[in-house]
């Protein structure tokens, strides 16, 4: 019974994404494999958020009261666009001039066999080891115990951290419900599969900017970094905050490049999915505001559509903070001291301290191989006329993580976690959520152009 | 005919360069390794294991070889970028035929991808490792035995979860109970244990999250723990001297 539990409960959140993306991109604007990938953790974020309202609701959390409302609005809707695709059957990338390419390139087929490895050797940790770690079995899978035996979330404001926003327990609540019982090791499955999601999401993204085998030394460069691995196997919160971090970045570039409204309502949904994974979350939705504020202010569109654009973001992730918000403060759950603002000049004395500690971090830790390094090398040999716009959002973007990662390590009492005594941990985990984009950043600075293809022999 | 010629003189220029760093890399690798070896005593095999990972956080659980108290790899790794650069600038300096196949312009690059391949294929080796370590030995065992082994490699008491097992036999669910320690819940390793407790215990309730009167006690590391049990209770398991679980009257 256990492999087809597990099945119903990772599909249903999937359906719910691929449905959601269907809605926004009716059309095949966003290509095929870049939807299927994106679907597990759109899903998986929404689906979290739609078991908080029910939780919220009162209504008894059960696999059928979360599962079927959501399966009744997507498989008549998922038969319709079946029916659709039998009529037009949905066409994946394919060579446009149908050559024979019988070469073998040397260095993909590397790349594959080394992703492959990976994500084998997470699968394999992920499914093998049972919930251990400090944090998990502290907090992440306490709560997602608790949600699951209660079969509500009442018991959330007497529960540890409990500001922290409940995403992650939600998923793992969810697995539970559908085993029937909550399972050491079972209930870490989401973690491995987000891992496979963002990796076929950053090689699906580059694949739109550089060549097959650059996208591929893409997705080599940020899985040779060990805290990317690790995160994928342990059940922290973290990669989910990545993945949704660096997703909602990939689509802003996306939308910068096609100007379609979808692609600002699938970054808002991104966003939004964020905040609901850490407070971090929710910090960082001011830097996807500056993002759109700036490429709106660059487009030569009259105001009203440029605003109408901005709210296409905003409500989304305008809504998602703003539910559970309003969920804290009904149920009188304040934020912790170390989350808290402490604004004061003394604090400035913090910042050549944190800065310091970002420096070791980059360059001295085991954390992210050699990336750092190549980053700033390929800073030197940018040649800005090559996809400036999309390198340009994308440093910019990794700037104002630095701002904003500087900010907290200032003026608040996390200071301890980002430049004081626990920097190791702290820090290393608040890098991460936007490591992925430095790899994004070095390959769309060193990868050549991409090469136009070539005429058709007939 | 005069493409695939083109073509072919490329070719055999880039494997000339190709192999003009292979060699140049071999030559720093062997000689940082000589000039280290006169300053230290350790074995040549920690120069391809042991000194990779610095002791740090993201190893925990990965693999026991992060723990490099001596030296940080990174600083090697530099030291080797240094010299390939180096050695490569001089020798095109020194020796002119050589710019028929590479520039001093890439000397850097190509350093440094020679450093990360080396590092990928290290990392790619202690993974293998870890693969051997924990899938065979973990492989159908039962969680407790994977939670032993666990506790004990980060130096905890390996029957923790052999303990809260125990207590999960022994009490009813829904129960309300109080520890009774002589650890230190403040501070690791007490803090840990006491989350996980909590953790492991539950739908038995160790948090306070339901009302009610507390009807068990759980002595958990309290040195000659049937010294210290209250009126009212009587021992209804004992998992050793130090920890046992009493019941209220």
């Amino acid at each position: 019974m256990t492999p087809i539990s597990l099945l119903i409960s990772l599909v249903t959140p999937y359906t719910l994404g691929y449905v959601v993306l269907t809605l926004l991109f009716p059309t095949n604007t966003l290509k095929q494999p870049l939807r299927l990938s994106l679907a597990y953790g759109l899903g998986l974020g929404l689906f979290s958020f739609w078991i908080f309202l029910l939780g919220a609701s009162d209504v008894p959390l059960n696999p059928t009261n979360i599962g079927l409302p959501v399966l009744i609005l997507a498989v008549p809707f998922l038969i319709f666009q079946l029916k659709k695709a039998k009529l037009n059957p949905i066409k994946f990338p394919q060579n446009p001039h149908n050559i024979q390419d019988t070469t073998i390139d040397w260095l993909s087929l590397l790349s594959k066999i080394y992703l492959l490895w990976i994500v084998f050797y997470v699968f394999l940790f992920a499914l093998n080891i049972p919930i251990v770690h400090w944090d998990s079995v502290a907090t992440i899978a306490y709560k997602g115990k608790i949600f699951y035996y209660e079969k509500s979330i009442r018991s959330l404001p007497h529960t540890p951290h409990t500001a922290y926003p409940i995403g992650i327990p939600l998923m793992q609540t969810w697995i539970a419900l559908n085993l029937n019982q909550w399972h050491e090791q079972w209930t870490k499955i989401i973690f491995p599969f987000a891992f496979l999601s963002f990796l076929l999401i950053e090689c699906q993204f580059l694949r739109q900017f550089v060549g097959r085998r650059w996208s591929l030394l893409g997705c080599v460069l940020t899985a040779s970094s060990n805290l990317f691995v690790l995160h994928g196997n342990i059940e922290y919160r973290d990669f989910f905050m990545l993945y949704y971090t660096c997703v909602t970045v990939m689509v802003l570039i996306l939308w910068q490049q096609e100007k379609k409204p979808s692609y600002l309502i699938l970054a808002g949904l991104l966003a939004g999915c964020g905040s609901f994974i850490k407070v971090e979350g929710t910090l960082y939705a001011p830097i996807f505001l500056a993002i759109v504020i700036y490429l709106l202010k660059a487009q030569p569109r009259p105001l009203r559509e440029k605003s109408r654009d901005f709210f296409y973001f905003l409500t989304p992730i305008g809504m998602m903070v703003a539910i559970y918000s309003i969920y804290r403060f009904v149920h009188s759950i304040q934020f912790e001291k170390k989350a808290q603002l402490e604004l004061s000049l003394s604090s400035l004395e913090r910042v050549p301290l944190i800065v310091k500690q970002i420096f070791l971090n980059m360059f001295f830790s085991a954390n992210w191989n050699l990336a750092w390094l190549i980053f700033f090398f390929s800073l030197l040999a940018w040649d800005k006329r090559k996809r400036a716009a999309e390198v340009k959002l994308t440093l910019g973007a990794i700037i104002l993580f630095w701002v904003v990662l500087i900010f907290l390590g200032t003026f608040t009492a996390s200071f301890d976690y980002i430049g004081g005594e626990n920097a190791t941990d702290g820090l290393s985990r608040l890098m991460l959520h936007f490591f992925p984009l430095t790899c994004l950043a070095i390959i769309l600075i060193n990868a050549p152009e991409k090469s136009k293809p070539r005429p058709s022999p007939i | 005919m005069k493409l695939n010629e083109k073509n072919m003189t490329q070719n055999k220029k880039l494997i000339l360069k190709y192999a003009f760093y292979l060699f140049l890399f071999g030559v720093c690798y062997f000689l940082f390794i000589l000039i280290h070896k006169l300053y230290t005593k350790n074995p040549l095999g920690h120069y391809f294991t042991n000194i990779y990972y610095q002791d740090h956080d993201a190893a925990f659980f990965i693999s026991s070889l992060f723990k490099t108290p001596f030296l940080n790899m990174y600083i090697v790794y530099y030291s080797f970028i240094f010299f390939i650069a180096i050695t490569a600038c001089i020798l095109l300096y020194v020796c002119k035929p050589l710019h028929s196949f590479t520039s001093k312009n890439e000397v850097l690059p190509i350093a440094v991808i020679c450093i990360f391949i080396l590092s990928t294929i290290l990392q790619t080796k202690t993974q293998c490792q870890d693969y051997k370590a924990y899938f065979y030995e973990y492989h159908g065992q039962p969680l407790a035995v994977k939670y032993r082994d666990l506790f004990r490699e980060a130096s905890l008491w390996p029957e923790l979860f052999s303990f809260a097992q125990f207590c999960r036999k022994n009490i009813p669910p829904n129960s309300k109970i109080e520890l009774v320690t002589d650890l230190n819940f403040e501070v690791d390793p007490g803090m840990f244990y006491n989350r996980a407790l909590r953790y492991f215990l539950y739908p038995i309730d160790t948090n306070h999250l339901r009302e009610g009167a507390i009807n068990y006690l759980i002595f958990f590391g309290k040195n000659n723990a049937k010294n210290f049990i209250p009126p009212h209770y009587t021992i209804t398991a004992v998992f050793d001297e130090d920890n046992l679980i009493a019941k209220k009257e």
